[in-house]
């Protein structure tokens, strides 16, 4: 299984202050990472780095021996963040996940038909495939969502607060098609405020500008880990 | 007496050539205004319609081709408005605004210092029925040619674009590449209609159809074929009025497309009242 690695990335935004600082991370298929911090800590940028969003000042990322490609990371945003009147079915949107592999004029064939219908069929949206973002709920808008990123089939997923406001059902569903790219061997990372959520992972990273704290929740969702990203005195809730 | 008042019109040549030029212009406007409005960026077409008068303006005084002079305006505009992305500090509308009025001061300074009456500013900013002529009807059919071909051809990178500009990045579609290409065709299409709607005009033929079309419509190529139909209805409505009431093309057009827009949203906004009551009942 590839692992990505990530060495001497800093991040700045135009000629500010390092934001993100990131000397050496190594996340390794079949694996869930979970990243926590504080608000501006570092999650959502570090995400946006990995899928190449977002160029970094210093450093480099390698997936295997080379730089990651496109079509190999899918990437979950926020359904919040999504413009959910567009004249779009939710099949269309789903099919948005192919594109990587099909580009601006190569013909669907079966497989990504498939790969589409599958990746509906996994987070429980197929029979709304012809249904508009508009018409669905929050829950439901975040599953199309992911079932686009699980449509490309890439070997590194990442979820931007995907678990966010989620319905019971909802987070179900989508956490056990995650744990399902775990196991075929993908690199799963999931910015996450939720430590409950957190902990369900394999490794976790505490970001605070850089990371903290890495490694099994167990060691890093602890008291005195946390307060070096959250602060002394800050109460945060694990159970 | 229904001949005498809708076909009658149409067997004069110069209202022949309007109309064709006019229709073709409407599916410009009806495919890429269906862009322009999902994108939500109605102002940067307002821009650059503003923007091409200074280069009619010098064509028209050096006896150069205005639509041509109209197209490099254009791309003078296309190039401006894909830098103004780059101004965070005071932000990509600021920017645009201010490029857009620039170079409408430019175009009136120009046409101010002519010191003849080479230009004719009315038909410039408000279209002229009389002045379209063979060159028009052409450029307007290769502009409509060029923003199907572009809009086919594109139609993936501009739809993650206009969902959302990380999934058309992490798709391998460049953003700003994608954006450009956009703002070529809204160009294009307003190059293809300023000579029968005018430059201070065609964005009601740019954003009015689409925004109209949009309210009924769940999928985006539905979108631009009943955008196109509304364009069209609003470019015979509008010449017919013109011809019969002695009226400004280009403002008889621009008004019937906005009313058509007013009559959809109402439209719409019934219907959902209704969808509400009924749900409630």
């Amino acid at each position: 299984m590839s692992c990505a690695r990530l060495e001497g990335i800093t991040v700045s935004y135009d000629t500010g202050p390092t934001v993100l600082q990131v000397d050496h991370l190594e996340l390794a298929g079949g694996t869930i990472t979970a990243l926590v911090g504080p608000n501006g800590s570092g999650k959502s940028t570090l995400l946006q780095v990995i899928a190449g969003l977002l160029p970094p000042r210093t450093g480099n990322i390698t997936f295997g021996e080379r730089r990651p490609e496109r079509r190999v990371v899918a990437m979950v945003f926020q359904s919040s963040q999504v413009d959910a009147r567009l004249p779009l079915t939710v099949a269309e949107v789903v099919a948005m996940g192919r594109y990587p592999h099909r580009g601006l004029l190569g013909r669907f064939r079966a497989g990504d038909r498939a790969a589409v219908m599958q990746a509906m069929e996994r987070v429980d949206v197929a029979d709304l495939a012809r249904r508009q973002l508009v018409e669905l709920s929050g829950g439901q808008r975040q599953r199309v969502l992911a079932a686009r990123a699980l449509a490309q089939r890439a070997s590194i997923l990442l979820l931007d607060e995907a678990h966010t406001g989620l319905d019971a059902a909802s987070e179900v569903l989508i956490a056990r098609a995650v744990e399902e790219e775990r196991d075929r061997g993908a690199v799963v990372v999931a910015a996450t405020h939720d430590l409950q959520t957190a902990a369900r992972a394999d490794q976790v990273v505490l970001l605070a500008g850089r990371p903290v704290a890495c490694g099994p929740a167990a060691e890093v969702l602890v008291p005195a880990r946390l307060a070096d990203a959250y602060g002394p005195g800050v109460i945060v809730p694990t159970a | 007496m229904v001949r005498a008042l809708l076909l009658d019109p149409f067997s004069l040549t110069f209202l022949q050539r309007a109309l064709l030029a006019g229709m073709l212009a409407g599916i410009s406007c009806g495919v890429v205004g269906t862009w322009v409005v999902l994108r939500k960026v109605a102002f940067f077409g307002e821009a650059l319609s503003h923007g091409i008068v200074p280069g009619v303006a010098i064509a028209t005084l050096v006896g150069f081709s205005p639509v041509l002079g109209a197209a490099a305006s254009a791309g003078g505009m296309v190039a401006g408005v894909s830098g103004a992305s780059r101004a965070r500090r005071v932000g990509e509308e600021t920017a645009v605004g201010l490029l857009f009025v620039g170079m409408l001061g430019l175009g009136i300074l120009i046409i101010s210092r002519s010191g003849s009456f080479a230009v004719d500013v009315t038909a410039l900013l408000f279209g002229s029925v009389l002045g379209v002529r063979t060159e028009d009807v052409t450029v307007a059919a290769i502009a409509a040619a060029l923003t199907l071909a572009v809009s086919l051809a594109g139609y993936r990178a501009f739809v993650a674009l206009t969902a959302d500009e990380r999934v058309a990045a992490l798709a391998g579609f460049s953003p700003r590449w994608t954006r450009v290409w956009l703002l070529a065709i809204v160009a294009m299409a307003v190059v293809a209609s300023f000579r029968t709607i005018g430059a201070l005009l065609v964005v009601a033929l740019l954003v009015a159809p689409a925004a109209s079309a949009v309210q009924f419509t769940r999928r985006i190529p539905w979108t631009m074929a009943i955008a196109v139909l509304l364009a069209w209805s609003a470019v015979i409505a509008g010449l017919l009025a013109s011809y019969h009431l002695d009226l400004a093309a280009g403002g008889a057009i621009a008004v019937v497309a906005v009313l058509q827009f007013a009559a959809t949203a109402g439209v719409r906004s019934m219907v959902a009242r209704v969808g509400v009551h009924a749900a409630a009942g």
